[in-house]
C-alpha cells in the first residue's frame, strides 16, 4: 500500500490498491509517503502537501480544485472514506471521519480531529487541535449542531454513501487519469 | 419624514376627489350651507387624511390616455412573474397557483438544508411526493394537533394562584379556533353595542337578510350621529380564560421545569434553541423557543416576491411595467408624472432669516423663490392659487406674488437645455448666469444671497425666466405656534383677508382653544396648500419626444388641476 521515496520536490509516490483518479494536473509535494485509496479522485489543480508527513486518502473521496490537503511541518493527515474536500478548502488535520464533507474556501487547522459525517460550512473554520464529534456541522460563522437526521438514520448514511459512489463513477469519466504517473 | 425641507409634494386628483365629496357628505347633515363647489374647498395638509393623499411627485405616474396623475390608489397591478427572493428563481404563474409540478420519482421524500444539514425528519416529517409539499404540511399538521389536543382534551393546567381560573395550554389551532369564536360569540351577544357587529358575526351570511338588520342598517345610514344619541359604544372585552383563547407567554408546562431546559441546551447547545426570527416566521412557530426534537420548528413556505404591472384603473393603459428578464430592474416603460406634470423647486431668497437653529421665526417675513420647470414639448399657462392663511393650527400667512404666467416649451432633452443656458450666459450679464445656475438647482443656496441684494421682488411680475422654467416669488409670514386666544368667526376671518395685502395685517389664529402646539408637533411644520392649473394645447394624438416636430399638427386643449403642498420648514416656539 505504501511506498516511499527521497524525492522532495513534486514526485513523491504512491501505490493506489485500485485505481484512484488522479489528475494530470494535480500537486503532489514532500517527501512523505502519499496513500490514495480506491475509487478516490484528485481533481485538477488539488494540492497534496506530504511535506511534514504522510498523507492518507480514503475510499471514494474527493479533493477538488484548489483543495490543499497536508502539512509543512505538522504530521500525518488521514482522510476517511466517504470525505469530500471542496474547492478550495484547506485541511490540516490530524483525521478526518468518513463521510464528512469541508465545503468551499473552509479551513481546519493543524492536528484537529474531526469525527465521521461532520460538516464544515463554506467559510467556517475549525481551529487548530479541535476536536469535533461525530455529525457535528459547523455553520453559521461558528455555530455548532449536530446533524441529527445523520445521526439517527443508517438509511440516510447509505444513501449518502450510495450517493457519493454513483457520484465518483460520473467524475472519474471526466478526469483523464493519470495515476499510473504516479505510481511506483 | 425623512426629506429635508424644503421639499414638495402632490395630491393626486383621484383622492382629492374622494375625500371633497366625502366631507361633503359628512357636513351635509350638521352643517347644511357647507360649500358644494369641490374646488374651492381649500385642501388641508395637516389633516389625518392627507397622509393618504400626499405623495413625492416622483412616486407619481401619469395615465396618457386619461391625462391625469395616477397613484397607489388609482392605478391596479397585476402579477407579472414570481420568484424565489433567495435564489431569483422565476416561477410559472400556472405553477404558482397549483403547485403542480408533476411527481417524478417515488418517495419517500424529506427536506433538507444543503447549507446548516437541518432536514425535516428532525421534526419527523416525511413527503409521500415531491410536489404539492403545503397541502402534505397540512396535512401531516392535523393529526398532531388533535393528537395534542386529545391528550387530557389538550390542556395542562398551570395553577396560577388559589382563585384565578387555571391557565391551559393549548395547541396553536386549539388556540386558534377558541379565540375565533369567543370574538364571534361576542359579537353576537353585544350587536346593539356595535352596529358593524351584524357583517363581522355572519360573513357568510347576507346582512339584509333578517328584518332588525335591515333597519338597524337603515337608523346607521339615515341618522347622524349627534341627532341620534346613542348609547357609548363599550369596547369589547377581552379573552380571559383559555378557554375564550387566552395564552400567555411563559413556556408551556409541557416543556418541562426551568431546569430541564437548561439541562438540554447544555447538551444541545444554545445554537439549537430556536432564534426570535424563526419563531416569528409563522405563528406555528411562536412558542418553540426551547422546544427540541420532534416537534421542532416546524417548515413554513417561503413566500415568492412578484414583479407588477401597473395599470390606469380607469382605462387600463399600462403605466409601468418592468423588464421581464431576470436579474434586471429597469422598466421597460414608465410613464413618470414627473416627466408630465410641472416640477417645482423651492429656495430662500433671504437666507439670514432662518434661525441657526434652522427653524423658522414667527411673524419674520421670509422669501421663498418658487422654480417651476415645464417638462412638455409645448408651453404651459400656469395659475398658482393658494388661501392667504394656511390651513390647520397654524395659520401663516402666504402670498405668491406672480401667481399667473406661462412656462416656455422643454427642449428635447436636458443636453440642449444645458446649451442654452450657456449660450445665453456668455451673451448677457453674470447675474443671469447665476440665475440659470441657480434654476437648475445647482448652487441654489449660494446665489440666493450674493446676487440679488439689489432686487426688490415686485408683485405681479415673474422674478425670473428661462427656457422652459419660471420662477416667482412667495411672501411667507410663519405664524405662531402659541396664538392669542380670541375667538374665530366668520367675520374676523373675511376682514383678515381683505387686509391681507397689507403689512400689518396680524398672522395667527384667532381661535377658542388657546392650546400651545410644539415645536414637534406636526402642525408646527409650515406646509402650504397650492392649486396647480395648467393649461396648454397639447398636439393631437401624441404627446412626448415624437410629437411636435412637423409645421401644422393638430391641437387639442388640455388642463390639468392638482393640489401641491410645498413644505417650506419648522416654525420655532
Ligand atoms: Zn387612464
Ligand atoms: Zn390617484
Ligand atoms: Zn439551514
Amino acid at each position: 500500500m505504501t511506498s516511499r521515496s527521497s524525492d522532495a520536490s513534486k514526485k513523491s509516490s504512491l501505490l493506489p490498491a485500485s485505481k484512484p483518479t488522479l489528475s494530470e494536473k494535480a500537486q503532489f509535494t514532500g517527501s512523505h509517503a502519499v496513500n490514495i485509496g480506491e475509487g478516490a479522485i484528485i481533481h485538477p489543480h488539488a494540492r497534496i502537501r506530504a511535506e511534514g508527513g504522510d498523507v492518507m486518502i480514503g475510499k471514494h473521496s474527493m479533493l477538488y480544485e484548489r483543495a490543499l490537503v497536508g502539512t509543512v511541518d505538522g504530521g500525518d493527515v488521514t482522510i476517511g472514506e466517504y470525505v469530500n474536500i471542496e474547492t478550495g478548502a484547506v485541511v490540516e488535520a490530524k483525521s478526518v471521519g468518513d463521510g464528512t464533507t469541508v465545503e468551499v474556501n473552509a479551513v481546519v487547522g493543524k492536528s484537529a480531529v474531526l469525527g465521521r459525517w461532520c460538516k464544515v460550512a463554506p467559510l467556517e473554520r475549525v481551529e487548530a487541535g479541535e476536536v469535533l464529534e461525530d455529525f457535528t456541522v459547523v455553520y453559521g460563522d461558528g455555530q455548532r449542531r449536530t446533524d441529527k437526521t445523520t445521526k439517527e438514520h443508517k438509511e440516510i448514511r447509505d444513501l449518502k454513501k450510495e450517493a457519493q459512489i454513483k457520484a465518483v463513477q460520473v467524475i472519474s469519466t471526466m478526469i483523464p487519469n493519470f495515476s499510473a504517473k504516479w505510481e511506483s | 419624514m425623512a426629506h429635508a425641507f424644503p421639499y414638495t409634494e402632490i395630491a393626486c386628483p383621484c383622492t382629492l376627489n374622494v375625500s371633497a365629496a366625502d366631507s361633503a357628505r359628512r357636513t351635509s347633515v350638521s352643517v347644511p350651507q357647507a360649500t358644494d363647489d369641490d374646488e374651492e374647498q381649500t385642501f388641508n395638509p395637516h389633516s389625518p387624511r392627507a397622509n393618504f393623499s400626499l405623495y413625492s411627485p416622483n412616486d407619481l405616474l401619469y395615465c396618457d390616455d386619461c391625462h391625469t396623475i395616477r397613484c397607489p390608489r388609482c392605478w391596479i397591478e397585476e402579477i407579472q412573474v414570481w420568484y424565489c427572493p433567495s435564489c431569483l428563481f422565476e416561477i410559472p404563474g400556472s405553477a404558482v397557483k397549483s403547485d403542480a409540478e408533476p411527481a417524478q420519482l417515488a418517495g419517500p421524500f424529506i427536506q433538507t438544508c444543503p447549507y446548516c444539514s437541518w432536514t425535516s425528519l428532525d421534526a419527523g416529517i416525511q413527503f409521500a411526493t415531491s410536489n404539492h409539499i403545503s397541502d402534505q404540511l397540512l396535512k401531516l399538521r392535523k393529526p398532531r394537533s388533535q393528537e395534542q389536543n386529545s391528550d387530557e382534551a389538550g390542556v395542562k393546567a398551570i395553577v396560577q394562584g388559589q382563585d384565578a381560573p387555571p391557565i391551559l395550554t393549548l395547541s396553536h389551532e386549539a388556540h386558534f379556533s377558541n379565540l375565533t369564536s369567543f370574538y364571534k360569540t361576542l359579537l353576537n351577544d353585544a350587536p346593539t353595542l356595535n352596529p358593524y357587529a351584524v357583517f363581522a358575526a355572519s360573513p357568510g351570511a347576507s346582512a339584509y337578510s333578517s328584518p332588525s338588520n335591515l333597519a338597524r342598517i337603515i337608523t346607521m345610514y339615515s341618522a347622524s350621529p349627534s341627532k341620534n344619541p346613542q348609547k357609548k359604544v363599550l369596547p369589547l372585552r377581552e379573552a380571559l380564560t383559555s378557554a375564550e383563547g387566552l395564552a400567555l407567554l411563559p413556556p408551556p408546562a409541557s416543556l418541562g421545569s426551568e431546569t430541564e431546559i437548561i439541562a438540554r441546551m447544555r447538551e444541545t447547545g444554545y445554537f439549537d434553541t430556536a432564534s426570535l426570527e424563526q419563531q416569528r416566521e409563522a405563528p406555528i412557530n411562536y412558542e418553540k423557543r426551547f422546544h427540541l426534537g420532534k416537534d421542532a420548528l416546524w417548515p413554513v413556505a417561503t413566500l415568492l416576491r412578484t414583479r407588477r404591472t401597473r395599470r390606469c384603473s380607469t382605462c387600463r393603459h399600462i403605466l409601468s411595467k418592468p423588464e421581464t428578464k431576470q436579474g434586471i430592474t429597469k422598466y421597460r416603460i414608465k410613464l413618470l408624472a414627473s416627466e408630465h406634470i410641472l416640477r417645482f423647486m423651492l429656495r430662500p431668497l433671504n437666507l439670514p432669516l432662518i434661525s441657526a437653529s434652522g427653524l423658522l421665526k414667527p411673524h419674520s417675513t421670509i422669501l421663498y423663490v418658487l422654480v417651476v420647470r415645464n417638462p412638455l414639448f409645448n408651453p404651459v399657462k400656469v395659475t398658482l392659487a393658494t388661501p392667504s392663511t394656511t390651513p390647520g393650527k397654524v395659520e401663516s400667512r402666504v402670498t405668491i406674488l406672480c401667481p399667473d404666467f406661462t412656462v416656455g416649451a422643454s427642449g428635447e432633452g436636458v443636453g440642449n437645455e444645458v446649451w442654452d443656458d450657456a449660450l445665453r450666459s456668455s451673451t448677457s450679464s453674470s447675474r443671469q448666469t447665476s440665475s440659470a445656475l441657480s434654476a437648475s438647482g445647482h448652487e441654489g443656496r449660494h446665489t440666493s444671497g450674493v446676487g440679488f441684494e439689489d432686487r426688490v421682488p415686485e408683485a405681479g411680475k415673474v422674478w425670473e425666466r428661462g427656457r422652459n422654467w419660471v420662477s416667482v416669488v412667495l411672501e411667507i409670514v410663519p405664524g405662531s405656534l402659541n396664538p392669542p386666544s380670541i375667538p374665530l368667526s366668520f367675520e374676523t376671518l373675511s376682514i383678515r383677508q381683505d387686509q391681507s395685502g397689507t403689512a400689518n395685517a396680524v398672522p395667527g389664529a384667532m381661535r377658542e382653544d388657546s392650546e400651545t402646539i410644539g415645536e414637534d408637533d406636526e402642525e408646527a411644520v409650515l406646509k402650504i396648500p397650492v392649486l396647480v392649473r395648467m393649461e396648454w394645447d397639447a398636439d393631437a394624438g401624441a404627446e412626448g419626444p415624437e410629437a411636435g416636430h412637423k409645421g401644422e399638427v393638430a391641437k387639442e386643449k388640455r388642463e390639468l388641476a392638482f393640489w401641491s403642498v410645498f413644505c417650506i420648514g419648522r416654525i420655532g416656539a
